[in-house]
């Protein structure tokens, strides 16, 4: 309800659609929450589980599918409550399971959503079931995406070898390399490095040039040697931007951009240039971006 | 293009295209095309006790879209295999990095085809509403030409159209549906099944009914051969059949391409089949269980061989470890269920659904050596090399990469017997087979008929690729074989076609030994339908966006932008 507003009126709880004309009245709600939130208040099921026993809960479910017994109480939760969830999740005719940071920061992370799955995947053969994480940030499936079909991965990606592309989480992560003090210039882009990271891994970066990309003033804009604002994909730029659940949505602009400021797809095709000048190499990337002129007001055939 | 002249000297040229088997003769070139001669200034190039013949075409393949993507960002591990490092060179000459083996990356592709000799790719399953995911990802991908085929087997559309008969209603549709998506055809991929797996069911037969839609596959097909004769696209309808991969199958498959009797081809572009249909080699299958599954390589290739009305391309499987995808959604959950590796599904509201999974072809394994025995069977028991097609149905039964060692098996019976016997289960897998009894070799001749003019020609683009003639592009490779003195190594013919001495894209030397030096000029290939306009369509379509899309029609279609370098076939239909 409150993390994504548009949520629940488009797409899960109260939209009619092809299948479900009578919309919410058609639909099955289960929260899982140990907080009593306002998505909570709207569920047909409130399984308030204790806190960081997200695993032991997923893991009941798929024990009950498996037609085993499990204990009187799991998690916290009754196990009449949990036979009874997991009957509805079978009989369902699509079973949609949204997960959040709730679920992937708190104790057993990743496990967590392991179980998830694994319960996603029981539920096949029962039933059409599938899962989905609820993002955040706008567009950050976009670069997933972009990274994964130009290196292979998603996040966390390593050029510096120059050879290949390298990933692994927890050590080239931005934070993991902040922490060991690796970086000599850190340029922060789209993000705001200055309220999501840790304390001590910005403290590592502001010894070195800290650069910030960003359409706004955020903190981490505050605390850098030089910020460069751009133009916003879907305001005053357009451009694709990659929904949750990875549909891409070809943005338009809806207002004519600031004379001088640059769109990030310029302004790294700038430092590109200039990159190029220093090194005294060719800059061939620069026709890619050259024959991408976008035009002001993009067609709709 | 460059206007540099090229002329190519002294080469056996192999060209299907004006039955040139080895002919020496030279190969001019100027803006990017084929021409008579060129003037004293044009760069020689030498290519004497050298093959030369026209870049490859491939006809169906997976390689770029968001099912590809899923399986490069969840298999970090095929990054392992990738077998380059950019090396310093590269990257002075401005290459990006490659990664990935069964999944490369989008610049790997470009520059893998390119080592091979390969001049156009159709990505074989285009989900219409991930159309512009595509189209980035096409853009992407240096050096050479593709189109994309969007998927209608399944499309909610189409077979409420098809259950009432309605082949006008459904030609219109797929009109606007290949306009807005700058599509290239129709693609079907286990029509009807993709969409009974919205339930979680399938559709293993011809006339198992689509809950909901009440339509059956044999309507669909049957409906979709007509509507694309309808409209006179370049390229035939392209399936992927009901009942994939199951042991016992082919009896569907003879019957399903039995469905091409009776349509008759119309079109501008010169092709004659009015059905592909693709990966055969999953289709052949005897048996009634994974026990005594076998080769019915020789009952399907009667059957095609009989109706030129088909075409087919085979679907060999390499015997590595590698990525299945496919908009076939319950086929995919099925294959988890087998070998219990990870598994991606995702359903595409209205149009299609796909499925990612795992999957090692291990040569210990009898079922894996039979796969690789009837796709190697398929092609030797062609009557017509211009109607099959070699592919690996890329990476589902094997990377594109591996098309040099496919060659290497079709030419050498040797280099077959060499894989046959280092099998555990050798004697099980003749038993199900019938490949140590063909002792036929393929000629290079046959393998560019397989490579180059067939394919090209079951596009629609005979006079555009595959071919060597003045006026067509200026695709060429330059393989490092002696036409009259073929080596009796089988290996040299697998590395010769795995790095082309030399490779010329669109008139511009992109490949040199294996390296490659340009970015090149690569192209968007898609087809624009002009036709009246359909009022029914038109207010179904609005209609459909207002109320059941999630997203609106005006931005469903792919903006210019995103294919900047288009190369458009227009259709004229009268009204
Ligand atoms: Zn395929």
């Amino acid at each position: 309800m409150h993390a994504h507003p548009r949520h629940t009126s488009r797409y899960s709880i109260f939209p009619r659609g092809f299948f479900t004309p009578k919309g919410q009245m058609q639909r099955t709600i289960i929260s899982i929450d140990p907080r009593q939130t306002d998505t909570a208040k709207l569920a047909d099921i409130h399984l308030m589980l204790n806190q960081g026993h997200d695993y032991e809960l997923f893991d009941a479910f798929r024990t009950v599918l498996r037609g085993y017994d499990i204990p009187d109480e799991v998690a916290g939760i009754k196990k009449e409550v949990i036979v009874k969830s997991a009957e509805i999740m079978k009989k369902a005719k699509f079973c949609m399971i949204f997960f959040g940071m709730g679920c992937t920061h708190t104790d057993g992370h990743n496990h967590n959503i392991d179980a998830a799955i694994s319960l996603t995947r029981d539920l096949n053969n029962h039933t059409k079931a599938s899962i989905m994480a609820m993002r955040g940030h706008y567009n950050i499936t976009g670069p997933g995406q972009v990274w994964s079909w130009q290196f292979g991965f998603p996040y966390c990606i390593d050029l510096s070898k120059g050879t290949h592309a390298h990933m692994n989480p927890g050590e080239t992560s931005s934070i993991d390399l902040a922490m060991r003090d690796e970086v000599d210039c850190f340029v922060n882009v789209g993000t705001d490095a200055g309220a999501h990271f840790p304390i001590p891994a910005v403290k590592h970066l502001k010894k070195h040039p800290f650069i910030t990309v960003d359409p706004n003033f955020c903190m981490a804009s505050e605390i850098s040697d030089l910020h460069i604002p751009v133009r916003i994909a879907g305001v005053d730029e357009p451009g694709v931007v990659y929904r949750m659940d990875n549909v891409p949505i070809q943005f338009r602009s809806v207002i004519k951009g600031l004379p001088g400021v640059p769109s990030d797809e310029e302004l790294f095709d700038l430092v590109y240039e200039r990159m190029c000048e220093l090194t005294k190499t060719e800059p061939v990337w620069l026709a890619a971006k050259a024959d991408r002129k976008y035009p002001q007001n993009p067609a709709v055939s | 293009m460059t206007s540099g002249e090229i002329i190519i000297k002294g080469g056996f040229v192999v060209d299907p295209t004006r039955k040139m088997e080895g002919d020496i003769t030279d190969i001019a070139i100027k803006d990017g095309k084929i021409v008579d001669k060129v003037s004293s200034s044009a760069k020689v190039i030498d290519a004497k006790g050298k093959t030369v013949m026209a870049g490859g075409v491939d006809v169906h393949a997976h390689v770029a879209g968001p099912k590809v993507n899923v399986g490069r960002l969840f298999r970090p591990e095929d990054k392992l295999l990738s077998g380059v490092c950019r090396s310093a060179m590269a990257q002075k000459n401005g290459a990006r990095m490659e990664s990935g083996f069964s999944i490369p990356s989008t610049f790997k592709t470009g520059y893998d085809y390119a080592r091979m000799g390969y001049a156009f790719v159709m990505e074989a399953a285009m989900p219409p509403l991930y159309s512009p995911h595509i189209h980035e990802e096409i853009h992407d991908t240096p050096i050479i030409d593709e189109g994309a085929l969007p998927v209608f087997g399944n499309n909610w559309f189409v077979m409420d159209y098809l259950k009432k008969g309605e082949i006008e209603n459904t030609a219109a549709y797929i009109a606007w549906l290949l306009n807005v998506t700058k599509g290239f055809g129709v693609k079907c991929v286990n029509p009807g099944g993709t969409a009974a797996w919205g339930w979680g069911l399938n559709c293993l037969s011809l006339d198992d009914v689509v809950p909901y839609f009440d339509t059956t596959p044999r309507e669909i097909i049957t409906g979709l051969l007509k509507a694309n004769e309808y409209l006179g696209l370049p390229h035939s309808m392209h399936i992927h059949q009901n009942n994939l991969g199951n042991p016992g199958n082919y009896q569907l498959t003879i019957d399903s391409l039995k469905l091409a009797e009776g349509i008759k081809t119309k079109n501008k572009f010169g092709r004659e089949q009015v059905m592909h249909s693709t990966h055969l080699q999953f289709h052949s299958y005897g048996g009634t269980g994974w026990g005594d599954f076998e080769s019915k390589a020789k009952e399907v290739m009667d059957y095609v061989n009989k109706n030129k009305a088909i075409t087919v391309d085979t679907g060999n499987v390499t015997l590595d470890e590698t990525t299945t995808m496919t908009a076939d959604g319950p086929f995919e959950h099925h294959l988890h269920s087998l070998n219990h590796l990870k598994w991606v599904n995702v359903d595409v509201e209205m149009e299609t659904a796909a499925g990612v999974v795992p999957y090692v072809y291990d040569p210990n394994i009898k079922v894996c050596d039979i796969q690789w025995a009837i796709g190697l069977e398929l092609a030797l028991y062609a009557k017509d090399m211009n109607r099959i097609f070699l592919t690996t149905d890329h990476p589902n039964a094997g990377p594109f990469t591996r098309y040099p060692r496919v060659i290497k098996w079709l030419m050498s019976k040797k280099a077959r017997e060499a894989v046959l016997d280092s099998f555990k289960h050798k004697d099980k897998v003749i038993d199900a087979t019938t490949l140590h009894t063909i002792d036929r070799e393929l000629t290079l001749y046959e393998i560019a008929q397989m490579t180059r003019s067939g394919p090209a020609k079951c596009l629609g683009m005979s006079n555009i690729y595959g071919g060597l003639a003045p006026g067509m592009n200026a695709d060429v490779g330059i393989f490092d074989l002696n036409y009259k003195n073929m080596p009796s190594d089988p290996e040299k013919i697998e590395k010769a076609f795995q790095r082309a001495a030399c490779f010329i894209k669109s008139g511009e030397i992109v490949v040199k030994d294996g390296e490659v030096l340009s970015r090149g000029h690569k192209k968007t290939v898609w087809v624009h339908v002009n036709m009246p306009e359909n009022l029914q369509v038109k207010r179904d379509i609005t209609q459909s966006f207002t109320k059941d899309y999630t997203v609106s029609l005006v931005n469903y279609p792919v903006r210019d932008y995103l294919a900047p370098h288009p190369f458009v076939l227009e259709v004229d239909v009268e009204a």
